[in-house]
């Protein structure tokens, strides 16, 4: 009874049980490969260890930020992006380097500026949870708010050039060849990924963000889950923040800016924008292909003018591919 | 506005349909699991009110939207002053002369009556420039041929309830409507109110203008209605003239349904007091002054029409909603619960109407639904334990035969009687012993329904209370041990097993009880606050 034909329908079968997101992720995860190998075939510096170092390093702040976002667009949906990442990860900054240059130990001025992040997001939380706001007015009310407050501070100047602890978590490599910040990202990545699958608090920021209502009347709290979704996403922007000034050396009032709307796009790219949906493995794959493209077009010398244009097709692309499979698969059943 | 006419239509078309402004013939509508519409006729001459009449889900809502274009009849056809209407559209409808006024207003509310009048066909000069004097006036001249005096210029949220449906009516005369819909025109209305819209009503008649009158309250729709068609489980029953029928004839034509043997009743003997409700009330749901109690070991129904306050007394001991007066004691103690979070503590579930908006998030997996209202309960250390939680749903799938393939499936690929095991199994997780079903086996097939009843009455058996909603009489009188019955907001009587008829429940639902029962003495209106915030 062990004919092709029979083995053929038992895998249709067990095919057809495997679940939509499985293969969003898989599908996702093969076109990263694809790209990285098509990438390497046409440069022959793509896979030397020093590029892949850079480009990992490079990709660190994004993918911090974008776990963040994960967290809030689980939650509350395509509204639910958190606005004022950008402008938490600059205050941050701002505010620790310059604790250390006041001379203030740099963990204590570490541990503040996380704080500090964390406590913007409770703001923001319970703006959104309690005080009913939508995510968008919230967020980007606070990301204004804090954003100026960053330049009353700096007044328009750069602060730069911190002692050589303060810098650790940016320059620094782990075992000689580990940079400090993909070991910081992969302990938010993995961190992340525990909270979401593991634990029961993930499993209620992803029922309040498939069915608020439902989660409601089964008894989850869930003005309580958005404020906690919103302390992640804020405790992470500073995070990013730190990272990013320990890396450049220098900080002024605007970082931060041109990571937000990139933060939300990997987020999307990698399978999250509907309450309920998303990954952080989603986002991290979405924020890998962000960055190795754009490692490509460093390879390639591809001028400025045109890198904007690839980046944004490359989003629409990319979440297009994404919602025709779904579609397909939904089809197929 | 010109009338789509066929002149061939019309020289074929008998004598006798000119007597007629709309002939509904053998119209039959199905959806998926359901059969709708079978078979019905229905028609209406011009200046008549016509009432039609059924129980919830006896499908005049669907043979509403027929006639005004909304959904496609599967067989039958329309006949619009004698001329076959086919393939009818909302617009088309319109065009022809069917307007329609829904229950809910479709008035925009920032908007003036004027402008809400004319919404779809402002008067302008030049094309584009609003001409606001025009349409003053128009207005004016059309809500004065009502004998009613609503300001143009008012806003409509600034209307009571009464002028908005005038707007609404006035809205329905500018396009020239000779057939008009009206579903429960009165059912927020006080009783000045409804003297009122029935002045309106009868100059509309002397206008020539046929009206299809939907309403649950018998004494009001003898004194308006001409003739009178019932519906029952989606068939015609009969055609009447109001003056030749009693209300105790149209009860029996609305219900006339055997009990089916589907219903599983053991008798158990009945344990403690678990809930006890006293005078209750809220402002915002419009509860007023309910008391009641439910002990382990019976099955408690709880009738009533849509809008009686059922599932507003289901949502408020559950904390889902918060109630201005009245106690509510769980176990014997007076509950302190401000959400449901506090009330799936107690050991209450409830089972919501709605499960697919309330009761289940249709794109997460069946395991992660049967697990999402018990999280802290199963895993109280905050970890989750994927074995554990495999073993569990499945263990839940196995004892309620939920067909999926597995739990890893999402719950939206189920068929509707699964999705409710689904809900079932969520709250059986959390080991809870008050069970309040809300319409459990709405939009459900025969065979699932069985199972949900064998399950009620499981549960019973385990010394665990129910309180169960439903519209379905036969369901209600098979399943339950005693039943509340609900109007207005208030409960109005309690029968027990032994004396529960359809015809008796009806009539205490509807109002037309012979003698009202001691709780409900005025005959006022409440304002009612919108049931489905």
């Amino acid at each position: 009874m062990n004919s092709p034909a029979v083995a053929g329908v038992a895998l249709k079968q067990r095919l057809a049980q495997v679940e939509l997101a499985t293969w969003a992720s898989v599908g996702r995860f093969v076109a990263l490969i694809v790209l990285c190998i098509g990438i390497g075939s046409f440069s022959s510096v793509f896979f030397t260890e020093r590029n892949i170092s850079l480009t990992l390093t490079n990709a660190c702040v994004l993918i911090i930020l974008g776990v963040g976002e994960t967290f809030t667009i689980i939650t509350c949906g395509p509204d639910g992006p958190d606005l004022s990442v950008g402008s938490i990860m600059t205050i941050t900054a701002v505010v620790a380097a310059l604790m250390a240059k006041a001379g203030i130990f740099f963990g204590f001025a570490f541990g503040a500026s996380l704080l500090f992040g964390a406590a913007i997001g409770l703001v923001n939380g319970l703006l959104i949870a309690r005080g009913g706001l939508p995510p968008f007015i919230a967020t980007y009310g606070i990301q204004w708010a804090v954003f100026g407050f960053a330049y009353v501070i700096l007044k328009g100047y750069v602060v730069y050039d911190f002692g050589a602890d303060f810098r650790f978590i940016g320059n620094a490599s782990l075992f000689g060849f580990l940079p400090m910040p993909v070991v910081v990202m992969a302990v938010v990545v993995v961190a992340g990924f525990v909270l979401l699958r593991k634990t029961t608090l993930g499993r209620k920021i992803y029922a309040v963000g498939a069915n608020r209502d439902a989660a409601y009347m089964s008894g989850i709290d869930v003005s309580r889950t958005i404020l906690i979704a919103f302390v992640v996403s804020g405790f992470l922007a500073a995070l990013a923040g730190l990272v990013f000034v320990a890396r450049t050396n220098a900080v002024q009032a605007d970082i931060g800016a041109q990571y937000l709307l990139t933060a939300i796009a990997v987020v999307f790219m990698g399978g999250g924008g509907i309450g309920g949906q998303g990954s952080v493995v989603g986002t991290v794959v979405g924020a890998l292909i962000m960055t190795v493209v754009q490692n490509a077009m460093d390879l390639y010398g591809v001028p400025g003018v045109w890198r904007n244009a690839i980046i944004g097709a490359l989003i629409i692309v990319t979440v297009l591919f994404e919602l025709q499979l779904k579609r397909k698969i939904v089809r197929r059943n | 506005m010109p009338r789509i006419s066929s002149s061939a239509a019309a020289e074929s078309s008998p004598l006798a349909s000119s007597e007629y402004v709309l002939q509904v013939r053998n119209v039959s509508k199905a959806f998926p699991g359901v059969q709708a519409l079978d078979n019905v006729s229905f028609d209406l001459k011009p200046g008549e009110v016509h009432v039609l009449l059924g129980e919830n889900g006896a499908g005049k809502s669907t043979l509403m939207k027929i006639i005004a274009g909304a959904y496609l009849p599967d067989a039958g056809e329309i006949l619009i002053d004698g001329q076959p209407a086919a393939n009818l559209t909302p617009r088309k409808a319109q065009e022809l002369g069917v307007g329609i006024i829904y229950q809910e207003f479709n008035l925009i509310p920032f908007l003036n009556v004027a402008e809400n009048i004319f919404i779809d066909q402002l008067p302008t000069r030049q094309l584009i420039r609003l001409d606001h004097k025009t349409a003053h006036r128009k207005a004016r001249e059309i809500l004065a041929s009502l004998n009613m005096e609503v300001p143009t210029h008012a806003l409509a949220v600034e209307l009571s309830t009464a002028q908005q449906q005038i707007v609404e009516v006035a809205k329905a005369l500018t396009h020239n409507s000779r057939i008009l819909i009206m579903d429960e025109p009165t059912a927020s209305l006080t009783d000045r109110e409804i003297e009122q819209l029935f002045m309106t009503i009868r100059e509309l008649k002397s206008k020539g203008i046929g009206i299809i009158y939907i309403s649950h309250r018998l004494r009001e729709m003898k004194e308006i209605g001409d003739r009178v068609t019932v519906l029952r489980d989606g068939r015609y029953v009969g055609t009447h003239n109001l003056s030749e029928v009693t209300v105790d004839s149209l009860v029996t034509m609305m219900v006339g349904r055997e009990i089916d043997l589907l219903y599983e009743h053991d008798e158990v003997s009945l344990g403690e007091e678990v809930l006890r409700v006293e005078g209750l009330s809220s402002k915002a749901t419009g509860l007023r002054d309910v008391s009641m109690n439910l002990r382990r070991g019976e099955i408690v129904g709880l009738a009533g029409l849509v809008g009686s306050g059922r599932t507003e007394l289901a949502r408020a001991i559950f904390n889902a909603d918060r109630h201005d007066e009245g106690r509510i004691i769980i176990f014997g103690k007076e509950s302190k619960g401000k959400t449901p979070k506090d009330s799936v503590r107690n050991r209450i579930a409830l089972l919501p109407e709605d499960r697919k908006r309330q009761g289940l998030a249709l794109i997460l997996s069946v395991a992660e639904n049967v697990l999402s209202a018990s999280l802290d309960k199963v895993f109280p250390r905050g970890w989750v334990d994927q074995r554990k939680q495999k073993s569990l749903s499945d263990e839940y799938i196995k004892i309620l035969r939920i067909a999926t393939p597995s739990g890893a499936r999402i719950t939206r690929d189920l068929s509707g009687g699964n999705q409710q095991k689904v809900v079932i199994a969520k709250w059986l997780a959390t080991g809870s012993e008050i069970f309040i079903f809300d319409e459990p086996t709405r939009g459900i097939d025969v065979g699932a329904k069985c199972e949900i009843y064998g399950f009620m009455n499981h549960l019973k058996k385990n010394n665990c209370a129910v309180l169960m909603i439903s519209s379905e009489l036969p369901e209600v009188i098979g399943m339950s041990d005693r039943i509340f019955v609900m109007r207005e907001g208030t409960i109005v009587a309690e029968v027990s097993r032994g004396e529960a008829t359809q015809e008796k429940i009806i009539s205490y639902a509807m109002d037309a009880a012979p003698e009202r029962p001691a709780n409900s003495g005025t005959d006022q209106n409440p304002a009612r606050a919108d049931p489905g915030k």
